[in-house]
């Protein structure tokens, strides 16, 4: 081979032909991890509480009741076993607040983190009234969040309690927690959410983006 | 001149007893379908030495007159023709033209003999009717030769750079034999064109001589463009080109000159790459109208400039974000579609998927004036919407719809009619058949093979995608994606895929963009050549740019529906449980073993091979579900035997026989020898004519499952239909005898005298349709 040649060789190698190499590999296997046998018993952990109020009241659409909103708490958690979090279009792992279900923001597989909502009432004061320090908050069996219904809520908590469930200490709930904001509507709470998504899950920058587009209004 | 009955009998003088008259078309018909121009053969019998007439009408008999039954109407229309004495032999035969006007085409004309017979009551004897159904010259011409019987493909679509070859039956034809004509490629004209203006333009610059020797379709069959043709259609699909046989060799399309493309379709289109962008430049936007209401929007730039567009709504997947489906929008809105994918709250379930789907749909339609500034107003066509769907956004399009059929939501802005199309990629199956129907909607599913998530296994109905596609009682498609993971259908990071042979998401977007377009043009816009990217073995046709070959292997199943009038359903299976009966009344015998009828599912959850469960595989129905499809078995030559009802014997009016079969996975017979298993297909007809196709004559059979693992012990992923679909006409090749008129049978022939030696199949939707 002539140096001319191998020269041309190294360059066809550094350019097109590495690339067409890399287009030629095999795609490969990334199947979705097995469902955690045991999703009461996985560790979650409190990172940040925000009590809000809405204005304008939304569905919970995470309960078969369908109730109506006016209050809750915007949390952000921490969940070890992160194949609880892997976006399934199967049932996946229903996320719990007590004998609540959870409205989730993001999924966090990649992250670890998980930014959902809670409904809650409020006291004679406008507070929420939402005692983080009473119930866990747990992952429970896989099931679609909208068929889910007071009985079996309460189910899923006992399960929880009986894996071994705890709720959060005094001393997490008030490191996490934070002053009660108000919002106009669901969607100014999840355009707050995304702040939140953009900061503990920065993985998920194409859903921080959707939650942020311009808002249109007459 | 027009004689009446009167002056006829006034020439009865009475004679010897009359012999029945008879009256027969082309050596003994009843009723034939002749082209203009083209020979008949009218044969009068009766008692030598009468005179005969015959009687012709636009409407049959039969009107009693004079003691006797006339097999005319007698219309303002109806004629009397002398045609002469019976001969000594009894009969008196006659060689006719028949008459070449466009205003005869699709014209019955019926017809009865009558002659003066001294020896009868009223001094006539009148014959039964016959009946003569008139056409233009108008027969399929275009298309490539084949290898094997029927020896030619007539088509409707040519892919760009293809040729194009023409080929002619001379048993369908015989007075082509020895005539020399010029065949002339031109641009595409419409009927009333054609009536108007007959002259004949090659687009090539000059007609190609060529002379017919009527020996066989395969000795005549000629090149008559080497793939210069041009495709070029904008934001269309396909350039119509008509081909004329000009045989007086006049220039001008008359007389008994052959076309194909006198109707107001093409003879054939040639196709640009479907995969590659359309002429349209095209904006994205992004904005929300509230709470799950964010919306991006992809439509062309200059759509000021232009009218009401279709409407594409996607409605993404759990864990799924709006903004990865840029293949879709940006390719679609390239060809002048407008495309929103929005927002899609699938965590909390399908209804609630459901709702934003609506609810997206609804606020786009009902905001067009503040979205963009307004640009959208006036230019979005809210009477042609698609809905396309992936995973539980694709159950949730079939909920949605469901629910606006049933009531319980009710648009502002669109009704059920309105949503012309739902496609859903690889959907999940949670509700069932009470909440996710398409009715009758068009309805359309993508599958991918390697799919980790939806993946098809028995294990549960909620994997399963084909169900809601069976549910469809109209039309209804699907392909299906070997190699092909849930997260290769959208444009973000992750396959989700598992099996063997992966293909990965740049291929399965190159595949998408092609088909899919093809897809909406077909259904939203009536576009004709884009059928065949539907139909078609992709192994023989497909886009342009579409792979084929290494792991790239794609199962099409169609199905017309009500759109189609003209369609007859031989067996469906879901109606007469009895294997001996087929739902349209016939009798089905057979020497195939293990035959049944009844639910396609799957009884345990695993694709492992059991004699248990003889619907092994089959993920197409759950408890509740009405589909009902046939299994059977064979290993060695083995027939199934639809009988036609005697009422329904005449296929004439018929373009397509239909079917759809898929190899059972795991069983031996099927895992014996992996690759595509082919069979024969018999017509016969009450004279005995029979004429076989192999099904594998256009390219493929039936597709090996995906030799996938996992789902229990074994190698085969879930049975996968593929509709077969051959023309009838193509069963009169080489001089078949075969009377259309009267087909008495369709039998599916197996075994190594017709194909693949062994195999066990599912077997749905036998039919008739046109095309």
């Amino acid at each position: 081979m002539t140096l001319s040649s191998k020269l041309l060789l190294v360059l066809l190698l550094s350019s097109g032909l590495w690339g067409a190499s890399a287009a030629l590999a095999p795609a490969a296997d990334d199947p979705l991890p097995p469902l955690p046998a045991s999703p009461h018993a996985a560790s979650v952990t409190l990172l940040r509480a925000r009590p809000f109020t809405l204005d304008a009241p939304t569905v919970h659409r995470y309960r078969a009741e369908q109730p109506q909103v006016r209050a809750g708490v915007m949390l952000v958690l921490a969940v070890a076993d992160r194949d609880l979090l892997v976006a399934r279009q199967s049932a996946e792992p229903v996320l719990y607040v007590g004998a609540e279900t959870a409205a989730r923001v993001n999924h966090g597989a990649g992250s670890g983190r998980v930014v959902a909502w809670v409904p809650a009432g409020v006291d004679a004061d406008g507070r929420v009234a939402l005692d983080l320090t009473a119930v866990p908050i747990f992952f429970g069996d896989a099931e679609l969040p909208e068929r889910i219904d007071a009985a079996a809520a309460a189910a899923q908590l006992r399960a929880a309690r009986a894996a071994g469930a705890r709720a959060p200490t005094p001393e997490v709930v008030a490191a996490a927690l934070e002053p009660q904001v108000r919002f106009a509507d669901e969607a100014q709470l999840l355009l707050f959410a995304s702040d939140l998504v953009e900061q503990w899950a920065p993985d998920e920058a194409d859903l921080v983006a959707g939650l942020r587009a311009e808002r249109l209004t007459r | 001149m027009r004689l009446t009955l009167l002056s006829l009998l006034a020439a009865v003088a009475g004679g010897p007893l009359a012999l029945a008259a008879d009256l027969t078309l082309d050596g003994g018909r009843l009723d034939v379908r002749k082209f203009m121009a083209s020979p008949i053969e009218v044969s009068v019998s009766g008692t030598p030495g009468l005179e005969a007439s015959v009687l012709i009408d636009l409407a049959p008999g039969p009107v009693s007159a004079l003691g006797e039954s006339f097999p005319i109407g007698f219309t303002p229309a109806w004629n009397i023709f002398p045609v002469g004495t019976i001969p000594p032999g009894g009969t008196l035969t006659l060689q006719l033209s028949v008459p070449s006007d466009p205003a005869f085409h699709d014209v019955t004309v019926y017809a009865g003999a009558v002659l003066v017979d001294p020896g009868s009551p009223s001094g006539l004897d009148v014959s039964g009717g016959v009946s003569i159904h008139v056409v233009d010259r108008d027969l399929p011409l275009a298309g490539h030769a084949l290898g094997v019987y029927p020896w030619f493909e007539y088509v409707h679509a040519v892919n760009q750079g293809q040729g194009v070859e023409l080929a002619v039956e001379p048993s369908r034809l015989p007075e082509l034999a020895g005539r020399t004509g010029d065949i002339y490629v031109v641009a595409d004209k419409t009927r009333a064109e054609w009536i108007a203006d007959p002259s004949l333009v090659d687009v090539n610059g000059a007609p190609l001589n060529h002379s017919f020797s009527g020996a066989s379709l395969q000795a005549d069959a000629v090149l008559i463009d080497r793939g210069t043709l041009s495709g070029a259609a904008g934001t269309g699909l396909g350039v119509g080109y008509d081909v004329v046989v000009d045989l007086d060799q006049d220039g001008l399309l008359g007389g008994d000159d052959l076309i194909d493309g006198y109707t107001d379709g093409a003879a054939f289109w040639v196709v640009h790459d479907l995969t590659q962008p359309g002429p349209l430049a095209v904006t994205e936007i992004l904005y929300s109208g509230g709470t799950f209401l964010g919306q991006n929007t992809f439509y062309p730039t200059d759509i000021a400039s232009m009218g009401e567009l279709p409407l594409v709504v996607v409605s993404h997947g759990n864990g799924h974000n709006y903004q990865w489906y840029d293949h879709i929008g940006n390719h679609l809105a390239s060809y002048g579609f407008v495309v929103m994918s929005h927002q899609n709250d699938t965590v909390p379930g399908i209804e609630t998927a459901s709702t934003t789907t609506l609810t997206n749909t609804d606020w786009f339609l009902g905001n067009l004036d503040i979205i963009n500034g307004g640009v959208l107003a006036g230019h979005i066509d809210g009477h042609r919407i698609t809905w396309i769907g992936h995973s539980r956004g694709g159950e949730g399009v079939a909920r949605a719809f469901d629910r606006v059929v049933d009531g319980t939501f009710v648009p502002a802005h669109f009704t059920a009619a309105d949503i012309v199309l739902i496609s859903s990629i690889a959907p999940t199956g949670f509700l069932g058949v009470a909440s996710a129907t398409p009715h009758a909607a068009t309805y359309h599913v993508w599958t991918g093979g390697a799919d980790a998530d939806v993946s098809g296994c028995s294990s549960s109905n909620v994997l399963q995608t084909f169900q809601i596609h069976d549910r469809a009682e109209q039309k209804r498609m699907s392909i299906s994606l070997h190699g092909v993971g849930h997260g290769d259908f959208h444009n973000s990071t992750g396959s989700v895929a598992s099996g063997p042979c992966l293909v990965g998401k740049p291929s399965t977007h190159t595949i998408m963009r092609g088909y899919l377009l093809a897809l909406v043009q077909h259904v939203v816009n009536g576009n004709v050549p884009a059928k065949d990217y539907l139909t078609r073995q992709w192994e023989a046709f497909r886009p342009i740019g579409a792979p084929l070959g290494g792991c790239v292997v794609v199962d099409l199943q169609y199905r017309d529906g009500q759109e189609v009038a003209d369609r007859l359903v031989l067996d469906d299976f879901q109606s007469e449980p009895s294997t001996a009966v087929s739902s349209s009344g016939g009798a089905v015998v057979g020497t195939v073993a293990g035959l049944l009828e009844n639910l396609p599912d799957d009884l345990d959850t695993t694709f492992t091979n059991s004699g248990a469960d003889p619907w092994n595989g089959f993920t197409y129905a759950r408890p509740g579900d009405s589909a009902r499809h046939a299994v059977f078995e064979y290993a060695g030559d083995a027939e199934l035997v639809f009988s036609v009802p005697s009422a329904l014997r005449d296929l004439s009016g018929f373009d397509v026989l239909s079917l759809r079969a898929a190899q059972a996975t795991r069983h031996p017979f099927t895992t014996s020898v992996l690759g595509d298993l082919t069979f024969d297909v018999r017509l016969t007809d009450t004279h005995g004519n029979s004429s076989t196709i192999d099904i594998g004559s256009h390219g493929g059979g039936i597709e090996e499952p995906y030799q996938r693992t996992t789902c229990g012990t074994g190698t085969g992923w879930a049975n996968e239909y593929e509709t077969v679909r051959l023309r009838l006409t193509d069963f009169l090749t080489d001089g078949s005898d075969l009377d259309l008129l009267s087909i008495a049978s369709v039998t599916l022939a197996f075994g190594p005298s017709a194909g693949s030696a062994q195999g066990r199949l599912g077997l749905d939707d036998l039919e008739l349709t046109k095309d």
